[in-house]
Formats: C-alpha cells, sequence, structure tokens
C-alpha cells in the first residue's frame, strides 16, 4: 500500500469536505438573518396585514417630567366672584353649581366650542379639556391639564357639564388639584409608534381598527397622603371596524397598559 | 465635624466627614477617578485621608477601593466577614493597610468617636457608622432592609442623618424590575422605602435642628422630589412638621453635596 497515496487522498477528502460543510454553515447562517431581518419590520407588517391604520398625527415628544398635584380645597371667599350661578361645595373639595338661567351650548360635535364654553362659564374652566361627550346621558367630561396636558381619570381633577333637552347648560361639578409641581427628572418617552405596537402585541387592538387619535397626558402613579405623582401616559383613541371607539392609556415611561376599571361607568354612577 | 455625601445611589456611593484633624471617606463605591472628581468638587485631596470605612461589599460601595487604597496607601478599615468576602473583588491590598473594625465597636481618633452597628441588608455583614464629637452626632445608615429599635437607639437623637429613602413602593411594584429583585427590595434585608424611612426618622429626631440627608435613592423607582415629598408627608402625619427644626435635604448620584458642618 502507498501511503502517501493514502495521505493525500485523505487529505483531498477532508478538504473538499470542510468546505462543503463551511458552505452549508454561510447558507444557514444567511438565512438566519434573513429571518432576523424580516422580523423586525414584522410588526408594521402584521399591523398592516390586520389592516390597522393610522390616522392619528404623530406626536413629538422625546422628554417629559413627572407631575404632582395636591387635592383642592374650595372655600366660599375665592367664588364669591362669580354670578348667575348657585355654587355649593360638597366635602370641601367638589363644587356643584346650578346656572340660575341654562345656558345654550351649541355644536356638540365641535370640541373646541365645548371647551370655550367651559372657559367662559365655569368657574376656573380653562384649567380642563374635554375628554369625552355622551350624547344620550347629555353630559360631557372634561379632564383638569397640568404642564398642558390632561390628567386621565383622576376623580380629583375633573369636570362634568350636564345639559337639557334644549342643550343648555343647567349644571356642572367640578373637583381640582392645585400646588402643581414639575418634577425636576425627565424622563425619555417611549414613542406614539412603539404604545401601539405595545398595545398590539398584547391583543388589545383588533384588526380592521384606525387608529384615530394619540395623545400625551398623565396618570397617577403614585397616591401619596396629601399629595398625587402622575406619570407620562398615552392615550390611544381606536376605531374599531363597527364605528365604535375604544380608549387605551399606556405609560409613556414603562410601556405598561394602564387599565381604568370602569372610571366613566363610576362618573355615570354619581 | 463636616461632612459631604459625595455620591449616593446604586450606581455608588461615597460619604466624606472630617474634623480638624482627620478626614474619612465611608466607602469608595464609584472609579477612582470619579471619586478624585468628587473630592476636588468639595475642594478636598484623597491624600489627606485617614482612613477608608467600607460598610459591605456590594459593588456600589467598593468599586473604587482598591484602586484608591493602592494609589493613596489609604487605611482601610472593615469588619472580618466583610474583609472576606471583598477579597477578591478589590485586588491586593498591602496587609499594612488593612484594619479590622469589628460590628458593634468604637474606634477614637483624637477627638473623633467612630462608632459601627449592624444593618439589615443582603450582604455577608453589613454595617454603617456614626460619628460623634464634642456631643454632636452624625448617623450615616442606608442599605438597610428595615430600621430595628436597636438601630434606632444607636442613631436617635442625631444632629445629622444620611438616611437612606430608597424607593417608593408604587413605583417598584408597577415598575419593570423582574418580581425576584422587587421581593428583594422590599424583603428585610434589602432597601427601605420612603414612608417606611420617614416612620423612622420621626422616631429618632429630637426636638432641635437637625439636617437629613434623603440618599441611596434607586434611579428606577424613586425620584428627588417624590421621594422629598413622600419622607415630608409621612412625617406630618407623624406629627414632625419639616422646616421647623428639621429639614430635609436631596443627594445626587454623581454631584457632592455641600460640605456642612455638624
Amino acid at each position: 500500500m502507498d501511503w502517501n497515496k493514502t495521505k493525500t487522498i485523505f487529505i483531498v477528502v477532508f478538504l473538499i469536505l470542510n468546505v462543503f460543510l463551511y458552505k452549508l454553515y454561510l447558507n444557514r447562517y444567511n438565512d438566519a438573518l434573513k429571518v432576523e431581518a424580516l422580523s423586525e419590520t414584522s410588526i408594521e407588517e402584521r399591523l398592516q396585514a390586520d389592516n390597522i391604520r393610522f390616522e392619528s398625527n404623530p406626536v413629538d415628544t422625546v422628554n417629559e417630567s413627572y407631575v404632582s398635584g395636591n387635592i383642592r380645597v374650595y372655600t366660599n371667599e375665592e367664588l364669591k366672584s362669580i354670578k348667575n350661578q348657585t355654587i355649593e361645595i360638597v366635602d370641601t373639595t367638589k363644587l356643584v353649581s346650578t346656572f340660575e338661567e341654562p345656558i345654550a351650548l351649541g355644536n356638540l360635535e365641535n370640541r373646541a366650542n365645548l371647551n370655550e364654553f367651559v372657559s367662559k362659564h365655569v368657574f376656573e374652566g380653562s384649567s380642563y379639556e374635554l375628554f369625552e361627550v355622551d350624547v344620550e346621558a347629555k353630559k360631557a367630561v372634561f379632564f383638569q391639564t397640568i404642564n398642558k396636558r390632561q390628567i386621565f381619570f383622576n376623580q380629583n381633577a375633573r369636570l362634568i357639564i350636564y345639559w337639557n333637552e334644549d342643550k343648555e347648560v343647567y349644571r356642572y361639578e367640578e373637583t381640582s388639584l392645585d400646588e402643581h409641581v414639575i418634577f425636576e427628572q425627565t424622563e425619555n418617552l417611549l414613542t406614539d409608534e412603539a404604545a401601539v405596537e405595545g398595545l398590539y402585541k398584547q391583543n388589545k387592538i383588533k384588526p380592521n381598527s384606525i387608529i384615530r387619535s394619540i395623545n400625551l397626558g398623565y396618570s397617577t402613579l403614585v397616591q401619596l397622603t396629601e399629595t398625587q405623582v402622575f406619570a407620562p401616559t398615552w392615550w390611544v383613541r381606536v376605531e374599531l371596524q363597527d364605528g365604535t371607539e375604544e380608549d387605551y392609556f399606556v405609560n409613556a415611561v414603562e410601556g405598561k397598559i394602564i387599565e381604568f376599571n370602569n372610571e366613566l361607568e363610576e362618573i355615570d354612577e354619581e | 465635624m463636616r461632612f459631604s455625601v459625595l455620591a449616593s445611589g446604586s450606581s455608588g456611593n461615597a460619604i466624606f466627614v472630617e474634623n480638624d484633624e482627620h478626614a474619612f471617606l465611608v466607602d469608595a463605591g464609584l472609579s477612582g477617578r470619579k471619586m478624585e472628581e468628587l473630592f476636588a468638587s468639595v475642594d478636598r485631596s484623597m491624600k489627606n485621608l485617614s482612613g477608608i470605612l467600607v460598610t459591605h461589599e456590594h459593588s456600589d460601595h467598593i468599586k473604587g477601593l482598591g484602586v484608591l487604597a493602592r494609589k493613596y496607601k489609604v487605611p482601610i478599615y472593615a469588619n472580618a466577614k466583610t474583609w472576606m468576602a471583598m477579597e477578591h473583588l478589590v485586588g491586593n491590598i498591602p496587609l499594612e493597610q488593612r484594619f479590622h473594625f469589628d460590628m458593634e465597636t468604637v474606634k477614637t481618633f483624637g477627638s473623633l468617636d467612630i462608632q459601627s452597628f449592624a444593618v439589615s441588608h443582603d450582604a455577608v455583614d453589613p454595617m454603617f457608622y456614626v460619628f460623634h464629637e464634642n456631643g454632636r452626632k452624625l448617623v450615616l445608615i442606608t442599605d438597610t432592609g428595615y430600621v430595628s429599635d436597636r438601630m434606632k437607639g444607636h442613631i436617635k437623637g442625631a444632629d445629622s442623618f444620611v438616611f437612606e429613602s430608597n424607593h417608593d413602593v408604587g413605583m417598584l411594584q408597577m415598575g419593570r424590575y423582574p418580581w425576584s429583585i422587587k421581593r428583594r427590595i422590599l424583603s428585610d434585608v434589602g432597601h427601605v422605602s420612603n414612608e417606611d424611612a420617614a416612620v423612622a426618622m420621626s422616631e429618632v429626631v429630637e426636638q432641635k435642628p437637625t439636617r437629613i440627608y434623603l440618599s441611596h435613592l434607586s434611579k428606577d423607582n424613586n425620584m428627588k422630589d417624590l421621594a422629598r415629598m413622600s419622607v415630608t408627608q409621612t412625617l406630618e402625619s407623624c406629627g414632625i412638621v419639616t422646616g421647623e427644626f428639621l429639614n430635609l435635604y436631596d443627594t445626587d448620584a454623581s454631584k457632592a453635596t455641600e460640605l456642612v458642618t455638624v
């Protein structure tokens, strides 16, 4: 037996085998890279595939602070200047006002109109912003703003106006927070798109939905003895296929979905 | 006696204490270069240190220890178990620089008495210090899961406190930490929350001018404003109004507090 020849054959065979195996490895490696690249864009594609469309305006917010406020205690002294209203202070922290002459509200569809109404006729009404109109119940819910942003579903920072059959406001109830503090520390926020992605990944957004609006506000983070601290929060309004609307809230720092347990129903019951 | 909280938080801790004769650093939890910058910011030099006192072996308390010990030839004080635990973490420190400071003992340096006391933390033998001079008392107490009656006995009536106010329980519970870490922080060997710290403070402060530095704030589960508000309101609910005889001060993870006299 010619050992030299055998050795050469072995070397050549193993060389060919190694080249073949290396090529196999490269192919698999490239395939794996392609799969990863696909998964990176898959959220957008999946949103598209589920016919979920954005019709909201993009919000350019990178940094935002936490804010805090204390429950406001109303005094009769500060309400003296209010004319044509009978105002009652309930438990020191809630105002219930009845207009002596109900005031025409105008177009319910127009948010600006409603905001203008409360600015004009409600005690310190300019610090509230419309959240929702309930035409059937003939009322509209406003939330107080701090740092130009709404505080969502806080029973100590809301205004409800009620109107009659003739669309005339006859009564309102308000609570508010004072001694606002904008915290020194700012946080990098999740983008509005990331908030929607988070909701989609948790199956909150159904197929054939439209993202109607995305706004930044605040939700309660911490409740201290006197003070409440609020975290930046995305409010995502989604229109379903049947035309109904659903609201979702996402903590804009942590990305957690916030559930307000039937807060509007609670408001209804009052 | 004067002191400055050079840095406080989970990214690194260091407190400077001096009198006219001696200067001590309690923990060196930042890099050597950063520690030098912090010393410079209070117009002091590490060359004049009489010693570095170590509270426990966690990295946010000893990160710069080895480097500084070798560079400045400073005596290092720690208890026996802590020495063993940090042996492999700080590199080689010459024997002549190694000193034992046993738990619940007092060491005297001229007119300065330094007393060690045990805290409840998940380190091998964690302890903190009380500095006494001419009837004035400075207490350093961070990294403890709770403040026991025994600890309260040691720290009661101090003129200045560097007191842990680590987290807000709500923020911690809602936050992104894994459950195991949350459980560790909330446990008896974790860290003290804002509210628990305030309750403990209310039991150890006396009716005399007192400074409390809220320290070791969690980066993710607390904020300076929140800690101050929470401690203020809890103290108020315990009948103590801040701003009268008691004042609260912030500390920072990378900025030294003003050097003040106790």
